[in-house]
């Protein structure tokens, strides 16, 4: 991949996959503009990529309905960081031959509203950083998701997903509001009336009996008086279409088709009309809170490595090797398990133990250094800043002292 | 237990094999194969991660009110409560693949006694043989963020908004101990012990599949917040609470309904024979039914001494297709004589008090006098001594 120089090119340009490999960068105009003249509004000294990161961040949060143009200039920024996420989950070989790098990428960047929504700027870490570990986190849990859902029976899937699930699969379907009303009817009654009767073999659960389907037609006709619009009286036979149809969505769901991602589409002239308003433009006072906000962060970064450092040489051996082993190496849980020939879950309980006693050494830090206990929300912050802090962390300190 | 994609912010913890079959034994006696799985998934996270937060968090955690409380309330309603110092943490077991939004049934929200600190949101894989936690909200969160749905009663969480990190729990519970994890709750209403008799009877039907759908929540929600009440529910739906009398007439009796003979083998020398002959003669036929009438006596504990007196039933099919009952309460076995002040009522299908009466010094017999009801109908005896009830429901 050829990495992108200008603060232009950063701002307005998306990645291109050709063969499942990435192609070149393309342009959007609209946003290209929108950057120019972003540019000539600011002292030169602002000039940099991190600075413009905050300053769309900060956009984002500050606007209720965040304009396309906004969401378009972050998005540009974070396709690289989409793009080596995703690059090294499929090179890590356990994703399966038929998830390709385009998919991981789509799969990931589909997502990129939790990230603005979850970053927090005055944490220490880049947006980059934290784009990173959240597109980590959102690939492997569909990809888990993906797996679960493709080994279940129908009639298993639907017990086994939420109804928010449903309903945004739903609605992605194309079902109107009504529509999907009807069917989340339909489907709760299913979930109700119809259990496993064993306690395992749970997702090869068969179809319904005709006993069952005629119970959850009279649920459902009895129970329809509740849907906003009064519907029709149905009959078995259309509940099971109907549940077979929503079973069928749901499935497509994580599978989506990269045209309906409310993702980049690249090439187009969009012409952002609003962009130019006098209000929007950023005040040289808001610029010189911004240039600080940055400096604050890099010193702030620099003392939270070494508390870290510290809090970790105080470990005990077993679970600083477990934190090399899947920060500094990247192994995955089970390569863990398998090179300490112990268990998933031995694994899997020695991280959090580790996790959990690195979050409190931070939470003391800031403790001492603020003379302030921390809040239950800076203690999640200082948690998911955790996750960014460690790989950079394991690189720093290099591979010498990694056991092999 | 192989998890590809493991977070390492998640909790991923193994079903042993012993837990989950000793999980799908225990749940057999479930009136409903739906109650049944319920049962099977909170018990199977119960067992799971109670012993593991002993082991890695905290050793003084304890389940909420006895394994048996939480085992009654499954049936009911979804989750457990587990105890550790002063902090509640409520299990929400669920079987969803997607963590797209967070459910917590409003009981654990809405009912003072059942409100907790931190809600855990737990996914069971019995198939794959691991739960889950993957994540937490406390009950501020829940309540101020969440948004109620009145069609499955629940508060609903959106999966952004659920703390995706346990470290963050047991470093809070440290560091910020005063900080407000619950926001207050409405008192529920204290519902009169004959409408709630009521309610155990209507709710009590196993063939109900969603009983706490079918009251408005306050009285639901007293209704559980009493533990008497609640296991009377519980029992009820097992179906071991009401006396089905009709069945009598088919030699199938109840257990604890005994023959008279059984209970008291020298009953000849006790002064509760009915004056039989007189009575079973039809006022207005005058004429003696063929059937023989049935007694069968139940023994019970009632006050704060648990003293044995024996409840009587006899019962008689009349001419007229309705169903003659005579009731007594008389002394235990080894007792000559009633508790002073202990008190038999008759209690109609909907609540109503027919007939009190309460025994005074030395008294050796209660008795509601005869009365007769057609089949379907449904009433309940009452046995109060010290303000301590026990409670019989009847079907003819």
């Amino acid at each position: 991949m050829r990495p992108r120089h200008s603060i232009i090119e950063i701002f307005s340009t998306f990645v291109n996959f050709a063969d499942d490999r990435f192609s070149n960068w393309v342009s959007d105009p609209g946003l290209h503009r929108s950057m120019e003249s972003s540019l000539k509004q600011t002292p030169e000294s602002s000039h940099s990529e991190d600075f413009w990161a905050l300053h769309w961040h900060n956009r984002w949060k500050q606007e209720s309905k965040p304009s396309p143009r906004v969401e378009g200039h972050l998005l540009a920024y974070l396709q690289e960081t989409c793009y080596w996420v995703a690059r090294k989950t499929a090179q890590a070989g356990f994703v399966g031959a038929q998830v390709g790098l385009a998919d991981l990428f789509q799969m990931a960047i589909a997502q990129v509203r939790r990230i603005f929504k979850g970053f927090n700027a005055g944490q220490g870490a880049s947006l980059k950083d934290y784009a990173g570990v959240t597109f980590k986190s959102i690939i492997r849990d569909t990809l888990r998701q993906r797996r679960e859902t493709d080994i279940c029976s129908d009639w298993a899937l639907l017990r086994k997903i939420s109804q928010k699930r449903l309903e945004e699969a739903l609605s992605r379907a194309g079902l109107s509001p009504a529509k999907i009303a009807e069917y989340r009817l339909a489907w709760s009654g299913f979930k109700t009336l119809y259990v496993p009767e064993r306690g395992a073999g749970t997702r090869q659960l068969p179809p319904p009996n005709p006993a069952t389907w005629e119970a959850i037609a009279a649920q459902y006709n009895r129970d329809r008086h509740t849907l906003p619009a009064a519907g029709t009286e149905v009959s078995p036979e259309i509940l099971e279409r109907w549940l077979k149809e929503s079973a069928k969505w749901t499935r497509a769901y994580l599978y989506p088709d990269t045209t309906s991602l409310n993702a980049a589409q690249p090439g187009q002239d969009r012409e952002y009309l609003d962009y130019l308003r006098d209000d929007e433009r950023e005040s040289p006072l808001d610029q010189a809170i911004l240039q600080e906000e940055m400096a604050a962060r890099e010193a702030r970064r620099s003392q939270v490595h070494l508390a870290l450092a510290e809090a970790i040489a105080k470990l005990k051996p077993e679970l600083q090797e477990i934190l090399k082993l899947y920060y500094g190496r990247e192994l995955t849980q089970q390569e863990i398990a398998r090179q300490l020939q112990t268990k998933q879950y031995t694994v899997s309980r020695r991280l959090s133990k580790a996790r959990e006693l690195l979050v409190k050494a931070l939470a003391r830090w800031s403790q001492d250094t603020q003379n302030i206990s921390p809040t239950c929300e800076q203690i999640q912050q200082m948690a998911v800043a955790l996750e960014e802090w460690l790989p950079s962390y394991f690189e720093q300190i290099g591979d010498a002292q990694i056991p092999t | 237990m192989t998890v590809l994609f493991a977070n390492p912010t998640e909790v991923w913890l193994e079903i042993p094999p012993a837990v989950q079959t000793a999980s799908w034994q225990q749940s057999q006696s479930a009136p409903t194969n739906r109650d049944r799985w319920n049962s099977y998934l909170n018990r199977i996270s119960l067992d799971v991660i109670l012993p593991w937060l002993q082991q890695e968090y905290a050793p003084e955690a304890i389940p909420c009110s006895g394994t048996t409380a939480n085992s009654t309330i499954w049936e009911l309603v979804g989750g457990s409560a587990i105890l550790v110092g002063n902090l509640k943490l409520i299990l929400i077991p669920t079987e969803t693949i997607d963590t797209d939004e967070f459910r917590v049934p409003q009981e654990w929200a809405d009912i003072p006694e059942w409100v907790g600190d931190y809600y855990l949101a737990v996914r069971v894989d019995p198939d794959e043989g691991y739960v889950n936690i993957w994540g937490y909200a406390t009950h501020r969160q829940l309540k101020t963020r969440g948004s109620y749905d009145g069609g499955d009663r629940t508060y609903a969480l959106d999966g952004d908004d659920v703390v995706r990190d346990l470290a963050v729990l047991w470093v809070s519970r440290e560091f910020c101990p005063r900080a407000e994890r619950r926001v207050a709750v409405a008192a529920l209403p204290v519902v009169p012990t004959p409408q709630a008799e009521n309610l155990l009877r209507r709710l009590g039907n196993p063939d109900l599949t969603v009983p706490r759908l079918e009251v408005p929540f306050p009285l639901w929600g007293s209704l559980l917040a009493d533990e008497t009440w609640r296991d009377g529910l519980f029992r009820c739906r097992r179906g071991r609470t009401e006396v089905n009398l009709s069945r009598w007439f088919d030699n199938w009796f109840e257990t604890g309904w005994q023959a008279v003979e059984t209970v008291f083998p020298t009953s000849g020398n006790l002064g509760f024979a009915f004056r039989r002959s007189a009575n079973l003669r039809d006022p207005q036929t005058g004429r003696v039914p063929r059937d023989e009438p049935i007694r069968r006596v139940k023994l019970i504990q009632v006050g704060e001494d648990q003293r044995t007196v024996a409840l009587l039933v006899e019962l008689s099919p009349e001419s007229d297709g309705r169903v003659g009952m005579r009731i007594q309460l008389l002394p235990g076995p080894e007792m000559s004589h009633l508790p002073a002040k202990i008190r038999l009522s008759l209690i109609s299908e909907t609540g109503e008090t027919l007939k009190s009466i309460e025994a005074r010094d030395r008294d050796d017999l209660l008795q509601i006098p005869r009365f007769k009801c057609s089949s379907g109908y449904h009433f309940s005896l009452r046995v109060q001594l010290d303000e301590i009830d026990a409670i019989e429901m009847f079907g003819v």
